[in-house]
């Protein structure tokens, strides 16, 4: 179970966090939404650990995260699907999900695994030798996933899936999701498009400005008017 | 004509181990390690010292003794370029490049300095136990230590690109040099990552130095600034972080310099590799080759 | 008249003027109070370091250009001497102005290829070229004398006087030094030398305020080389012998570290780095000159690694002092220098035809068209991913598009660069604040208004008054800028010092200094508060009021609603609605974009 209680970060003196504190538990999808610039990329910075908050705690499983070391989260079972794909542009589709299984050990566990991924997504596993930059944005999305999925996580956070994709691509990336779910994986997505994710997560947290406004099941959530408010600032009616 | 060709060959085996150094370090954290020059140095010095002691050891097997010489050579450069990352480049990695290259610079001067001091300002003859026979190839001729030297540049670099090719580890290095913060996630300790970088680098900058002072007899404290900056070139002519465009370029350039001593003396050579430098940057700056992505480093 | 309290003389103590006076005091008075030779021969090379390390400043510490052969431009005016005296019998102020113009050549030829550049390019070509230059020396026997050099040039005379012994060269020295510190002084303080800092800091935010990057880093370049070949000249002549071992690439080496250990971008930092180097290596002398690079590594790393700004730090040139406040309203735009701007009645200012730009696989931009008519506010919104920043930098200049056309004012800007189209008087600012973390916040505003500088670095060099009234006037100007933003109180405060609004705020002030037709703001209002946003919306509709034509990405609403005549939004590269705000915000494919569907 993850818990993060009363987490603030700053980028250069502006605050970008003002104490945030929310919970995932054990095979829940929680979405965390909210306009541009409210922090949920940074939320999920803080967590693998690539920003540092200068107060507040972040517990995984009762081992405090905030002081550790950025590249030994995946270790612990957390792996981060970063913003905006992210991919090594100059490396194959292969050599990318290769890189995700850097933490295992053995070459059966890394053959099975790659194995179980390019099960979720068939249609780039015929592409293996293709660079990863040449690929659509949505193909890229798919490998970033699988790159982030190959090493069995316990916990995933997903940043912003629907960047610059159709709904259609969100939704088919998305659709991993509740297959995740019942083999236990915890989720944290952050996402803009609210409607997907609220479709797609058990429990969602508002955030607005560095602060956590509202937590709700996704499905009452998803009929809400304060959500529009909270996106458009009151002037859609 | 043939003669200079073989000569050529030969020169460019160590370009293409100098080359290979800059480029690796540069492919990671764009950074030109000047510090990789005294590594060259440091390398020729201590097989002064060590191939006479191993000789001594192994006597009756001057080519075990030597090649151990620079194996350990290589290992003890190495480690001194680790030293080197850990000390001059890992306190100041998040300062702007132009510190970085000053502190890499330093530790340059600092090491000939110290070299200078500790043991003499002047050449000093390098002695090789082994039969440095002369022989006869394509209407030339090369010794034997020529040919040991273009054995290890090419055993060298067929080892490094398999490496950073087809090994985990390599994979992570390539990655690295790719996307920084997705590497991180991915669990890989970038500091150790650039640490070994910088080690890997310092192996071949000794291990070409004791190559190239065993070969021509001679060392001489500053005898890495001229040859690093046609390391540098040979990097940039190639195209700076790929493997292959290293030993394009140390290849090529070896080749060109000893061409040009139809045209000119051999003192001018240094002067040649600086012209292709200024033309190659002038109108071909990412380097003769298009870099293929996937031996990157 | 202020009275002079404690507080003041303290002040008076830290004025660069005092102190500079008070050292030239000590350094005419030297030769009357301690008239031993062997102290002036030393005083004469301390100059002579001295002006190596103010003109290398000029180009690593100003413009962050790592030259690591700098020696070699001092090499080129001793050999020009030393060749011209010896084959011609040329005089030593003969031999100036050739050597002169030899260095210009030569920073020309080396710094051309190379400065276009990425800037560790530049060093390592740097070294190159010095070790060139000494190998030239060193094997050119006939000319240069190889290894031994030259000597026997003639004696040089001034006012009837022959020059040959210390005490008569310690004057010519100090003459040139303070002429060089005089100039690098005022090329410093005037635009060209903000240009460099902020070159040095931010290419990006440079070239967006209008300074051609190689132009400056060229300017930079050849002027610091041509205080290494001039003195390189007196040098010849006051040894009497030109020799390789005064040109190896240690003495590059040496003005380096001079220059780093002293404070890069100091001047008196610079000059005591330049003295310090003489006195060290003097000292070591009696011990043992080979430590003496062992010393200086040492002590380069120490300074590197513990000390990153040097023993003399530089400080901010340009301070507002409450005194020169004027008391006439505040106003926000030059209605001068706003005149002098073309302003005829386009269809549209700004206009984007079909645009499209690729990144990779991904199409980040496709067919968008748009057109901003003059004193528009235009507000582009859309999800994250958009196209929306991609779209700016197109307008901008820092991306080119595939296909597609941009004009401005009727005319096409896709072969102008970046800081041709903000000459054009288009402004931007950035998604994050691209302040110059050296400079203050008054000097980040005059910097802004580089394009309304025409003056070249000669006239600045030589102090012409004309370009001194336009520099007083620019400055009077940021400081009007200031106040209409409220930002007066931090005026003398550094980007860092600032909170977030007003460091958003200062990146407008900037804009406005540039006096511009047009404002591309990318999320002005991101990470403000409520109250914040609100006075931003005031502010920029201020702005319009004054003619000038705003085009906005943000994606706080209420900013967004409050000021926009007009709204496109984007979503995935493409224009999916376009027109009055209620309109567009109501449109069902934008309430889609961003909430998703």
């Amino acid at each position: 179970m993850l818990q993060v209680q009363g987490i603030e970060v700053a980028y250069a003196g502006a605050l970008a966090l003002r104490g945030i504190s929310f919970r995932v538990e054990e095979g829940e999808i929680v979405a965390l939404i909210g306009a541009n610039g409210a922090g949920k990329t940074t939320t999920l910075k803080a967590i693998s650990g690539l920003v540092r908050p200068r107060k507040g705690r972040i517990l995984w499983n009762g081992t405090e995260l905030s002081s550790l070391a950025p590249h030994k989260a995946i270790a612990l079972g957390i792996s981060h699907c970063r913003e905006g794909r992210q991919l090594f542009a100059d490396m194959t589709l292969k050599e990318n999900l290769l890189m995700g299984a850097y933490t295992l050990r053995s070459r059966k566990a890394v053959a099975r695994n790659l194995e179980r991924v390019l099960a979720f997504f068939p249609e780039v596993g015929g592409r293996l030798n293709q660079l990863a930059g040449t690929l659509s944005g949505g193909e890229q999305q798919m490998v970033a996933l699988m790159r982030a999925l190959i090493c069995e996580p316990e916990l995933l956070l997903l940043d912003e899936p629907s960047l610059g994709l159709s709904p259609i691509a969100t939704k088919r990336i998305l659709s991993v999701l509740p297959g995740l779910s019942r083999s236990g994986t915890s989720v944290l997505l952050v996402e803009q498009n609210a409607v997907q994710a609220l479709a797609f997560s058990n429990r969602a947290y508002v955030l607005q400005v560095g602060e956590i406004k509202l937590e709700a099941k996704s499905a009452d959530l998803a009929n809400d008017k304060g959500l529009q408010e909270a996106y458009m600032g009151g002037l859609v009616v | 004509m043939l003669q200079e060709l073989l000569n050529g060959i030969v020169v460019g085996a160590s370009y293409t181990l100098l080359a290979l150094g800059f480029s690796i370090v540069y492919g990671l954290i764009r950074l030109i390690n000047f510090a990789q020059v005294s590594l060259y140095t440091l390398g020729a010095y201590l097989a002064l010292y060590l191939t006479p002691l191993f000789a001594s050891w192994l006597p009756g097997h001057g080519w075990v003794a030597f090649s151990l010489s620079v194996a350990v050579c290589g290992l003890l450069t190495g480690l001194v370029g680790v030293l080197v990352a850990a000390f001059a480049w890992w306190p100041i990695r998040r300062a702007p490049t132009i510190s970085m290259l000053v502190s890499s610079l330093a530790v340059l001067i600092l090491i000939e300095a110290l070299i200078e001091v500790v043991v003499s300002p002047l050449p000093m003859v390098v002695k090789v136990p082994v039969d440095n026979r002369v022989h006869e190839a394509l209407g030339g001729h090369y010794s034997s230590l020529q040919a040991a030297m273009l054995v290890g540049g090419v055993a060298l670099t067929f080892l490094l690109y398999n490496f950073i090719r087809f090994t985990k580890f390599g994979r992570a290095i390539r990655a690295t040099a790719s996307n920084v913060d997705s590497a991180v996630v991915l669990g890989v300790n970038v500091t150790s990552t650039t640490f070994v970088v910088f080690g890997i680098a310092g192996a071949l900058a000794g291990v070409s130095g004791v190559l190239v002072s065993s070969t021509y007899g001679v060392a001489s404290f500053t005898m890495g600034e001229i040859v690093g900056l046609k390391g540098f070139t040979a990097a940039v002519l190639g195209g700076m972080g790929s493997v292959w465009g290293a030993v394009v370029g140390g290849f090529t350039l070896g080749i060109i310099e000893s061409m040009s001593t139809f045209l000119l003396p051999s003192q001018w050579t240094a002067v040649v590799a600086f012209g292709i430098l200024i033309l190659v940057l002038a109108f071909r700056p990412t380097g003769l080759l298009r870099t293929r992505a996937s031996d990157r480093a | 008249m202020r009275s002079i309290g404690p507080i003041a003389v303290a002040r008076r103590f830290r004025d660069p003027r005092w102190y500079g006076g008070a050292a030239l005091l000590a350094a005419v008075l030297l030769p009357f109070l301690v008239p031993s030779s062997y102290v002036l021969d030393i005083a004469d090379d301390m100059m002579i370091w001295a002006v190596l390390t103010v003109g290398l400043n000029l180009v690593v510490g100003y413009s962050g250009l790592l030259d690591l052969g700098y020696i070699a431009f001092f090499a080129i005016g001793g050999y020009t001497f030393g060749v011209l005296g010896t084959k011609l019998g040329m005089t030593m102020w003969e031999s100036i102005p050739i050597a002169a113009a030899l260095v210009t050549v030569s920073s020309v030829v080396i710094g051309i290829p190379t400065l276009r550049l990425k800037s560790d390019y530049l060093a390592i070509m740097t070294l190159g070229f010095g070790e060139i230059i000494f190998l030239t020396a060193n094997n050119l026997n006939g000319l240069t004398g190889g290894p031994n050099g030259l000597y026997q040039m003639p004696v040089p005379r001034l006012f009837g006087l022959t020059l040959n012994e210390p005490g008569q060269f310690y004057w010519l020295l100090l003459a040139v030094l303070l002429v060089a510190v005089i100039v690098v002084s005022r090329l410093r303080g005037s635009h060209v030398g903000r240009a460099w800092l902020a070159i040095r800091q931010d290419d990006l935010a440079a070239r967006a305020s209008g300074v051609e990057v190689v132009r400056y880093k060229l300017l930079a370049y050849m002027g610091g080389a041509v205080w290494a070949g001039l003195v390189g000249v007196i040098f010849a002549a006051k040894q009497t012998i030109v020799s390789p071992t005064s040109f190896q690439f240690s003495q590059s080496f040496y003005v380096l570290s001079a220059v780093i250990i002293g404070g890069m971008g100091s001047v008196p930092g610079a000059i005591a780095g330049g003295f310090l180097f003489v006195a060290i290596s003097e000292c070591l002398q009696g011990v043992a000159q080979t430590y003496s690079s062992v010393v200086f590594s040492v002590a380069l790393l120490a300074v590197i690694l513990l000390r990153p700004k040097g023993l003399w730090p530089a400080s901010a040139h340009a301070r507002y002092e409450s005194a020169a406040l004027s008391s006439s309203p505040a106003v926000l735009l030059d209605a001068e220098a706003a005149a002098s701007r073309e302003r005829q009645a386009y269809p549209a200012l700004l206009s984007v035809e079909r645009l499209s730009v690729r990144f990779g696989g991904v199409q980040a931009l496709s067919e968008v068209s748009l057109s901003v008519g003059s004193s528009e506010i235009v507000s582009v919104i859309g999800p994250n991913g958009a196209g929306k920043t991609t779209l700016l930098n197109l307008i901008s200049g820092f991306v080119r598009p595939d296909a597609g056309k941009i004009e401005f004012q009727g005319r096409s800007l896709s072969r102008l660069k970046v800081e041709a189209r903000a000459r054009l008087g288009i402004a931007r600012t950035f998604q994050t604040p691209r302040l110059l973390a050296t400079l203050n916040v008054l000097e980040n505003v005059m910097q802004g208004a580089h394009v309304s500088f025409t003056a070249g670095a000669l006239s600045v060099a030589l102090g012409l008054s004309a370009q001194r009234r336009r520099e007083r006037a620019r400055r009077e100007r940021a400081i009007e800028i200031l106040r209409a933003l409220d930002l007066l109180p931090v005026a003398n405060s550094l980007p860092t010092q600032l909170s977030y609004g007003d460091e958003r705020r200062c990146e407008i002030a900037r804009c406005l200094a540039l006096e511009p037709l047009i404002i591309l703001l990318d999320e002005p209002a991101a990470g403000m508060s409520a109250k914040e946003t609100d006075d931003l919306g005031e502010l920029l509709l201020r702005v319009r009021s004054l003619g000038v034509t705003l085009l906005l990405i943000d994606h706080d609403m209420s900013l967004v609603g409050k000021v926009s005549d007009r709204v496109v939004a984007l979503d995935r590269g493409t224009q999916v609605a376009a027109g009055s705000v209620e309109a567009v915000l109501r449109d069902p494919a934008v309430v889609q974009s961003y909430l998703g569907g």
